[in-house]
């Protein structure tokens, strides 16, 4: 496998923890492998093992396929390591994060919010508007949310991350 | 519809696995490239199905093919582009955001309800 496809180990491990990121470097290496072989190379159980290969499934680091044993007549998953372009993979994650932040920017940007000195739970205007700013929860009087350097972060984050090129 | 680029993707299935042999092998011939009949040879296979993967490979930008004579015949070599070699990174910006690298990530892009609620995002812009 080339040197390209090592930073997928890396983002399995600031994704998915250190284990992933064992996973998928020992993936890189012998090519393919089941959730049995995998969990008795890195001393981990089973069922962690087949918890994590799904985890790294849904975030599209790895594939499989599936064989029938004959003899036994259950499935065997055989794991590798996803054939998609890494560049392609982090440029995909990039475009998520900013449609993210952007979502909540313009929801933190349309809205007054208000939070509870008492239990801390956050309020949208409109939440509490019928309420006479008191906490719905536990009636105690609200604070209005100054979100301007909450604002300020989420603009910066997208600035960032607009800036960023893996393609 | 489905855009260009994506329909220029690395195939799934059996045949990724071929494109991405014949990248590694592309890639490791460097500034020298490899003649694409040689490539046939180490991976055994045919021409003619090694010759679509190629031209699709080339078509999305990952090597180069030109024409050259050798031993008296024309033949294509194959030369890795600066895309197949640039090694993708993972700059320190990205450990400042969240999103990027969290586990949710392309299930929570989809949902609004998600990303208004969600209290790993709600930690880092109000703290606490």
């Amino acid at each position: 496998m080339s040197e390209r496809s090592q930073v997928l180990a890396a983002l399995a491990s600031k994704i998915h923890g250190a284990v992933a990121g064992r996973v998928v470097e020992r993936l890189l290496r012998v090519g393919e492998a089941t959730d049995e072989q995998l969990s008795q190379a890195l001393g981990v159980d089973v069922n962690s093992m087949r918890r994590l290969l799904n985890e790294l499934y849904e975030s599209r680091l790895v594939r499989y396929r599936r064989v029938r044993d004959v003899e036994q007549g259950w499935y065997l998953y055989y794991w590798r390591v996803t054939d998609e372009d890494p560049a392609r993979i982090l440029e995909e994650r990039r475009r998520k994060a900013v449609e993210v932040l952007r979502r909540r920017l313009e929801y933190e940007e349309n809205n007054t919010f208000f939070r509870c000195p008492e239990c801390g739970r956050k309020y949208t205007f409109d939440e509490i508007a019928d309420y006479m700013f008191r906490c719905p929860e536990c009636g105690a009087i609200l604070d209005a949310v100054d979100n301007s350097m909450a604002l300020e972060k989420l603009r910066e984050a997208i600035r960032r991350l607009e800036e960023l090129k893996f393609e | 519809m489905r855009s260009e680029s994506r329909e220029l993707r690395l195939s799934e299935g059996g045949g990724s696995q071929l494109e991405r042999k014949i990248l590694d092998i592309v890639a490791a011939s460097g500034e020298a490239g490899i003649l694409q009949r040689d490539i046939w040879h180490l991976l055994n296979i045919d021409s003619r199905r090694g010759s679509r993967i190629v031209k699709r490979l080339e078509r999305m930008g990952f090597l180069t093919r030109e024409v050259v004579v050798h031993k008296g015949r024309r033949m294509y070599l194959l030369k890795p582009t600066p895309k197949l070699l640039l090694v993708p990174k993972l700059p320190s910006v990205l450990d400042e955001i969240p999103c990027f690298y969290c586990p949710h990530l392309l299930s929570c892009s989809g949902e609004a309800s998600r990303v208004l609620n969600c209290e790993k995002l709600e930690k880092w812009l109000y703290g606490g």
